[in-house]
């Protein structure tokens, strides 16, 4: 039954311009103004680098960013002429591309950092990459070392040695910072900073939740942009007031029937990162009345803190991210999704340069498909090198998919 | 030369020798990964096996694995069928895809045990005891599932046994150090290949036949170009083919289906486990170990040994922790003045026509 449509969310208005490049101008002056700078990626628990005064800025963002403006390419193959493989991770490319040479990249390239910060938590990449970044720009590399949730387990089912490996990591994170600062951790304020990151994430899961309605009031091409706080600026109460205000239109939409499309007619789970290059895809997707309910992504970086806990709170959190964790894990999420969002079918994109996310993904399709008749598509893209996007076969896929959709509807009525 | 012989059969008819084991009552648990701590299967009376990978397609992998992984593990899981026989698979989760690959081979190889052990990137003092806690899990795990006991005195033995192969491998390393070495690359990776996949007491035996006998084999190779392979895994010797079919002779590598399987030896006379746990994180590392440059180091520590005159890094396609090394790895190496060439490969489709070209310009431009 068509309802309003509401089209694109009015807090999403903007935000490249309002959020993310402030981000990195505001990155560049506490620079100049001597404050410092760390790189972090992605897992990196950004929490215990605000208590010590560090501005994070996240070079996966950053690369994402990049790929946005259609700059990936030229930044990828300043990296690959270096000897770095075509077949790396794209966000890694295009990020050592800016490094060994920023000129005419967005924002400038990022700040330089005074410590780089990483984990095990995502991938070998995200090791392998910031120690090169060391070696060329004589910077100090912290990395902390995760084990691999081998058995899927969600953070309160986690064995007990996992958790005290991923604290002594944190404390010896700690210790470092200590040193390098010259300053004691601030307790309270460490406090202060997990109580805003648990408020932004409570928040944050309020909106995914809200997305369950029908008609859903947000697609994922608004989800994408506005994850950008949860994914690298939690704890912050500019996130909490941005994510206070989504919460409430999200809340008004589904109070008054408003969905993003007038005919909503497919429901969908989209997993991995989207086409950075490409965000219309998501314009194209709606061109068949089909909205992407949520993401795995957008659920990735949310999860509570426990105050009074911090450092086994934050571990749990992390040594349960889906990609430190076995493809048990992913099946069960998507199994869930399906039915909390009345999902008619799943987008796995083989993000080419990502293997070990891209393993798994013929298991998740064959059992939602078993378990619950929801279809799945696998689409080989990159999600920040267009080189290899083939527009026209991609489109091909996804009109097939579009029918074997309909029909699975049909066969349920 | 005899001992050469029956590596190369063993490792040919290396799953109707696993069968014919089992047919004799023992339990067969294969490994994926040169941290897997193989003395533990081996303590347990279960003979220990190196799952293998075969040069060419994998239609099997096909249909459950992406295209864009480690050609190596699509190859593995390609002859999932013909490793049926298997009682049990064991991997250490030595990097991302193994980790996501056990899960795949868990829902459909139908393997009866299967474990991972996690191993930190790291040697430090907190890692080595999470460690010691997995191989504790690990230890009792297999004995339920094998209704057997694992002791102290068991892992003593298995230490003894696996010791003296490490001894023996190095040994016949150590013969490659003379110019010309008495025994091809080639020839020395199949010793440790086998090694990885028969009953280490018989692999002692051929290795002393095999020691002794290169011992008295003068003139059988060729003098050539001194080349160190570099890179993640080699499971059968055609690539090492391609450079000794170029005017280079292999004397040394830094692969974990090399040297790094076998470099140092397990301290006796401690808490077994404990010193298995040592001796796994801190040996040679492989590139999904923290810091690069020790490994690095251990590349040159080899360079200097063997007399190296130039150095080949194999890269698997795909292959994240050495693709990322590489390009380091090469910028110290020029700084040390050491000639080397960086090479991708793919076992699924190996194109080793192509890599010859390449290899023997690269000869050529070494010999000046």
């Amino acid at each position: 039954m068509p309802g309003k449509a509401g089209g694109r969310l009015q807090t999403i208005r903007g935000f490249y311009r309002n959020y993310v490049k402030k981000h990195y101008e505001e990155a560049h002056r506490f620079k100049a103004q001597g404050g410092r700078i760390a790189w972090a990626l992605s897992t990196t628990p950004v929490e215990i680098l605000y208590a010590f005064n560090f501005y994070p800025v996240w070079p996966e963002n950053y690369s994402s960013v990049c790929a946005a403006l259609q700059a990936s390419v030229m930044l990828a193959e300043r990296a690959e002429k270096q000897g770095f493989s075509k077949d790396l991770c794209s966000y890694c490319r295009i990020g050592l591309g800016s490094t060994f040479d920023p000129s005419g990249a967005p924002e400038g390239g990022l700040p330089k950092p005074d410590l780089l910060v990483a984990t095990s938590c995502a991938c070998d990449i995200h090791l392998k990459w910031f120690q090169v970044v060391s070696r060329k720009l004589n910077v100090p590399l912290l990395f902390l070392d995760v084990p691999y949730n081998k058995s899927g387990h969600p953070p309160q089912g986690l064995e007990d040695y996992y958790v005290k490996r991923y604290v002594a990591e944190l404390e010896r994170m700690i210790y470092f910072l200590e040193r390098f600062t010259g300053t004691k951790l601030d307790q309270a304020k460490l406090r202060r900073i997990i109580e805003l990151s648990n408020e932004c994430s409570d928040l944050w899961l309020e909106v995914m939740a809200y997305r369950r309605a029908i008609p859903c009031p947000m697609g994922a091409e608004d989800a994408f942009s506005a994850v950008f706080f949860m994914l690298g600026y939690a704890g912050t109460e500019e996130a909490v007031s941005f994510y206070r205000k989504l919460r409430d239109e999200v809340k008004w939409r589904v109070e008054n029937g408003i969905g993003v499309l007038e005919d909503e007619r497919f429901r969908l789970a989209w997993d991995n990162i989207p086409l950075w290059y490409n965000l219309g895809f998501f314009d194209y997707l709606k061109g068949f009345g089909a909205i992407v309910a949520i993401e795995s992504f957008s659920l990735t970086w949310a999860g509570s803190l426990n105050p009074s806990k911090p450092l086994e709170s934050l571990a749990r959190k992390h040594l349960a991210n889906i990609a430190n964790s076995s493809i048990d894990y992913k099946k069960n999420l998507f199994l869930r999704l399906a039915k909390e969002y009345s999902l008619d079918g799943v987008i796995l994109p083989l993000n080419w340069g990502c293997k070990h996310m891209s393993i798994g993904e013929v298991e998740v399709k064959n059992e939602l498909q078993e378990k619950l008749g929801v279809p799945s598509l696998i689409l080989e893209v990159d999600a920040a090198d267009p080189r290899g996007f083939i527009e026209a076969q991609v489109k091909s896929k996804v009109e097939s998919f579009i029918e074997l959709m309909k029909q699975a509807k049909q066969a349920k009525r | 030369m005899e001992a050469l012989k029956r590596m190369e059969e063993g490792l040919k008819r290396r799953h109707e020798l696993a069968k014919g084991w089992k047919g004799k009552g023992v339990r067969v648990v294969g490994w994926i990964s040169s941290y897997t701590p193989e003395e533990i299967i081996k303590a347990s009376g279960a003979l220990p096996v190196r799952v293998l990978g075969a040069l060419g397609a994998t239609p099997y992998a096909d249909v459950y694995l992406p295209t864009n992984m480690c050609p190596y593990l699509r190859s593995c899981f390609n002859l999932a069928k013909t490793y049926s026989y298997l009682d049990g698979l064991v991997v250490s989760n030595a990097c991302d895809s193994l980790g996501k690959m056990f899960d795949v081979w868990r829902y459909h190889a139908g393997t009866p045990y299967t474990w991972m052990i996690n191993t930190p990137h790291t040697n430090t003092e907190d890692a080595q005891s999470f460690f010691l806690e997995e191989l504790e899990r690990f230890k009792d795990s297999l004995s339920s599932f094998l209704k057997v006991e694992v002791n102290e005195d068991s892992l003593i033995d298995a230490i003894r046994v696996y010791n003296e192969t490490r001894r023996l491998l190095k040994e016949l390393y150590e013969l490659r150090r003379m110019n010309p070495p008495p025994i091809y690359g080639g020839e020395a990776l199949e010793a440790v290949l086998y090694s990885s996949i028969a009953p280490k007491e018989e692999v002692n035996e051929v290795l002393k036949l095999l020691v002794g006998g290169v011992k008295e084999a003068q003139g059988r190779v060729k003098e050539g170009v001194r080349i160190l392979i570099s890179g993640s895994i080699m499971d059968s010797k055609e690539i090492v083919d391609v450079v000794e079919t170029s005017g280079g002779v292999v004397v040394a590598d830094d692969i974990c289906t090399g040297s790094r399987y076998f470099w140092e030896p397990v301290e006796e006379g401690g808490n077994p486990l404990k010193s298995i746990a040592k001796r796994y994180l801190n040996r040679a590392p492989s590139a999904f170990m923290m810091n690069s440059y020790d490994r690095f180091n251990f590349t040159k520590d080899m360079i200097k040994r063997f007399n190296v005159d130039a150095v080949i890094i194999f890269t698997l396609k795909f292959c994240d922790p050495y693709l990322m090394d590489a390009p380091i790895l090469m910028e110290e190496l020029k700084a040390e003045g050491i000639p080397a060439l960086h090479l991708e490969w793919d076992e699924t489709s190996p194109a080793l026509a192509g890599l010859k070209t390449r290899v023997e310009a690269f000869i050529e431009m070494v010999k000046g």
